[in-house]
């Protein structure tokens, strides 16, 4: 008997042990071991300017913010909660106590500041006066975010929308700091407010960044293990590669086709989220900058590129899955402009799963020879051409790259084989050269990366809406972006934003996904992949999915 | 002399007044924006950028500031990398460069010399063979093959060194060695073939007639003639050693002002590419106008008066 109660006491000990350990995850403050890791340094870590997800990893590692993302959720940190108003116009969010590394109180002011002086064209249509204040009509004051008193941030909205999310990925930046630094703001590690779970100490450009655990971090105690992080700045793949098997480097944020094939063990795949696609200048213009006004393109080739079928026979006559297999093995094809990942109806479901494509309006994945010779005669027949022979040649604009050449290399080739198209030319230009060029609507063809980084379907699909990011030139007077304008895409779109039912939301989407993809403006082939690589005795490290990425919440080392 | 000094100040001060003019005017011929380099589909922020660091007023405005910018030693901050000055790039990286490059030159340079001279020496041998065959095939192979080689071999396999960084004087010696293989080919090709030409000189079989050993002779007035037209070519070479080997920086992640060169010119960062193309051409009147006294005092003929 004395046995059997000891045995129940040792097993229960044993239980609540493991719960509490569960519960805690209780980290050393000071931090324990450190971690080496080769990535991409940021341009710049001046929070006002910056721009690029390189500079977001960096401020992920060293400031605090509102609500913290890791591993595909979101997670409160400063914010201790957030009252939303009958209206549901009004979110109120109350600060936990928290301070800078030089024991600064972090305040809602701080916050506020961060977000008007961060704030674009896009994430001020949100907020109440935000597209006033970016257009000068009125003050930073009046603008619906602002500080009630230091332990309170109210954001009041303009209207009520869907897409509003009130997890707010934001950081708190002091104004007072960033008007004493100007313009040597974010330069060196002294340059900078340390509120996050790092603290940089050294910043020697182009070679290395070493980060201290920050222990007046708020959640020094439960995440961030590592006492140390050091980033070494490598773009040479056979350099990441020595230092990774030389065991100078811990983890390769990015590491090639050919790098991964040597270290298949420690090699891991990611899909990110830039999807790439051609898209085609259906306007007819572009834009000539020393005058600043819209110059005629080639009026036969606006012709030829207007016609659906024919841009339906080129994407038909593309097998993704081929294509991707050979240029990106990482990547995922895809064929339309909902990506796999994006949520469905309900929990755990897919939008994709949900929507699912008919045949009818999207080429195959693996394409369809025949459907596209078919598309190509019909538009030979509309467009009152003889034989693919009379097609004026069409410019397609590409990077100085290898995969970019490659991939225009390729899909000319199919073109070629498939629809005898031999009227395709490849336009290689050096990348700021090509940038510059799409901006200015200066191609026939142009193989495009678009980001659908924490979009949701809708706004990635808002992309394309009439004035919106990169939406038609001539009428956003703006001479850049895309070539697409439709009306009922434009309804559709805009009404999902005010439809807060998710399955009727979702279905407003799937609509205009489908006119989109039937108009073949922009035709999607893949979301380009990639492999980072780790070592064994390294745990918990998450990649973010881009090549930039890395997150250390929960990372331990033990060598 | 003096007045030679002065001469030669005036003409680096012009030289470099000429090289900042073209470089400021053919940089804004290029195509492109930096900021909607960074940012393709932010026009808005593009302009305001623009407003931010003058770029919208009129060119000759801004070729006025520049030039005075440029007097007061001032080269602004960089357009891409926001918060960093010009002027705290060089200071603070030109020192890693410049070691590299006069680690690699004192390497190599001796080496190179002495290789080729005892070729000189021992032509047609074993030795000479071996040196020409050397020296082709060292500046036949790319750098960053070799250098990923050696990275395998003496960082991956041997352990001897680590593999990129330049922490300390041990992180140093891949890169140096790496770099000096080409100076080590090129000088010793040169001074071989320069020895052979002073070989055929008449004043040397007098000297041989006259009974002069050998060694005397190679010592004393072959290797003498043939280093100096050497001299000549060495500002050239220690100028563009001292701005750095953009491909070995890249390869050892070494925090040299070779990636800022060409990132600020990918990137379209106008101030950093003038900043260090001013800079450049500072170190190479600077060198030239050295080497052009050192000339002197080296060969009596052509001494300044």
């Amino acid at each position: 008997m004395k046995k059997r109660i000891v045995a129940i006491l040792l097993a229960l000990a044993m239980l609540l042990s493991t719960v509490a350990l569960a519960e805690t995850a209780a980290y050393p403050v000071e931090g324990e071991g450190s971690l080496t890791f080769v990535a991409t340094e940021p341009n710049t870590l001046n929070m006002v300017q910056a721009s690029s997800n390189l500079d977001s990893a960096v401020f992920y590692l060293t400031s605090a913010m509102l609500y913290r993302p890791y591993n595909g959720n979101v997670y409160p940190e400063l914010a201790a909660k957030c009252d939303v108003s009958e209206d549901k116009l009004t979110y109120t969010y109350t600060l936990k106590d928290a301070v800078y590394s030089d024991g600064t109180p972090i305040v809602a002011a701080d916050f506020a500041y961060y977000m008007i002086a961060t704030m674009d064209g896009t994430s001020a249509a949100y907020y109440k006066n935000g597209t006033k204040y970016m257009n000068g009509e009125c003050t930073a004051a009046d603008v619906g975010i602002y500080a009630k008193d230091e332990k309170t941030l109210v954001v009041e909205l303009e209207m009520l929308t869907a897409d509003f999310s009130p997890e707010l990925e934001i950081y708190p930046l002091q104004q007072a700091f960033v008007e004493a630094k100007g313009e040597q703001l974010g330069g060196t590690p002294a340059d900078l407010m340390y509120s996050g779970p790092y603290v940089l100490t050294e910043w020697v450009y182009g070679s290395y960044m070493t980060f201290k655990k920050n222990p007046s971090y708020v959640d020094a105690a439960a995440s961030f293990p590592l006492a140390e992080l050091r980033l070494i700045h490598s773009v040479d793949e056979s350099g990441r590669y020595s230092m990774f098997t030389s065991g100078e480097a811990d983890v390769l944020t990015f590491i090639s086709e050919e790098t991964q094939q040597m270290i298949p063990n420690q090699a891991k795949q990611y899909v990110s989220d830039a999807m790439q696609g051609l898209e085609f200048n259906t306007t007819g213009m572009m834009f000539d900058a020393a005058q600043g006004t819209f110059l005629p393109r080639d009026a036969e080739v606006t012709k030829v590129l207007s016609n659906e079928n024919f841009r339906k026979a080129l994407s038909y006559a593309i097998n993704r899955e081929l294509l991707v297999m050979v240029i990106n093995p990482s990547g995922l094809p895809v064929n339309r402009l909902v990506t796999p990942m994006a949520e469905g109806n309900t929990d755990g479901s897919r939008f994709v799963e949900d929507y699912p494509l008919t045949a009818d309006y999207a080429a195959p994945i693996t394409g369809d020879a025949e459907a596209a010779k078919a598309y190509l005669a019909k538009a030979l027949e509309e467009l009152g051409y003889a034989s693919v022979k009379d097609l004026p040649t069409i410019k397609y604009l590409c990077f100085e790259n290898g995969a970019f050449r490659l991939m225009a290399e390729t899909l000319q080739s199919e073109w070629k084989s498939i629809l005898g198209l031999e009227c395709i030319e490849i336009e290689m230009k050096p990348v700021q050269d090509a940038v510059m060029s799409m901006v200015f609507l200066n191609y026939d063809i142009y193989f495009q990366s678009v980001s659908s980084s924490s979009a949701t379907p809708r706004s990635f699909l808002e992309q394309w809406k009439t004035g919106g990011a990169i939406s038609d030139a001539m009428q956003s007077g703006a001479p850049f972006g895309s070539v697409y304008s439709n009306a009922e895409f434009d309804a559709l779109v805009e009404q999902a934003m005010f439809e807060f039912d998710t399955a009727k939301r979702q279905a407003l989407i799937a609509q205009a996904e489908q006119i989109m993809i039937e108009e073949h403006i922009f035709v999607p082939i893949l979301l380009q992949g990639g492999y980072y690589a780790v070592q064994d005795y390294v745990q918990g490290f998450v990649s973010v999915g881009n090549q930039e990425g890395y997150m250390f919440n929960h990372t331990t080392v033990t060598k | 002399m003096t007045k030679y000094i002065l001469k030669r100040l005036l003409i680096s001060i012009l030289t470099i007044w000429a090289v900042a003019t073209v470089c400021f005017f053919l940089l804004r011929l290029l195509p492109g924006n930096p900021f909607i380099l960074q940012n393709p589909l932010d026009m808005k922020n593009a302009e305001k950028m623009m407003a931010f660091y003058g770029l919208d007023k009129p060119l000759w405005e801004q070729y006025v500031s520049y030039l005075q910018s440029l007097l007061r030693l001032d080269f602004g901050y960089s357009l891409t990398h926001v918060g960093r000055s010009v002027n705290d790039v060089i200071v603070q990286y030109f020192p890693i460069t410049a070691q590299l490059g006069i680690q690699a030159l004192l390497l190599g340079m001796p080496i190179g010399m002495a290789l080729g001279i005892v070729s000189a020496v021992r032509r047609g041998g074993a030795f000479d063979y071996g040196c020409q065959i050397g020296s082709v095939v060292s500046t036949s192979i790319p750098s960053f093959v070799l250098a990923a080689v050696m990275q395998l071999v003496f960082g991956v396999y041997l352990k001897w060194f680590p593999v990129s960084q330049w922490l300390s004087f041990r992180h140093t010696i891949l890169p140096t060695i790496i770099l000096s293989l080409g100076i080590i080919a090129g000088h010793c090709r040169s001074m071989r073939t320069l020895m052979l030409e002073v070989g055929r000189q008449d004043y040397l079989k007098t000297a041989k007639s006259k009974g002069i050993s050998n060694v005397r002779i190679v010592v004393f007035h072959q290797i003498r003639n043939a280093i100096l037209p050497m001299i000549t070519g060495l500002g050239m070479e220690i100028a563009s050693l001292l701005m750095g080997s953009y491909i070995i920086e890249k390869v050892f992640s070494i925090p040299g002002l070779g990636a800022y060169f060409v990132t600020s010119i990918t990137g379209l960062d106008y101030t950093m590419t003038m900043g260090l193309v001013v800079f450049q051409a500072a170190i190479v009147v600077f060198a030239n106008f050295v080497v052009d006294l050192l000339y002197g005092l080296i060969d009596p003929r052509v001494r300044i008066v």
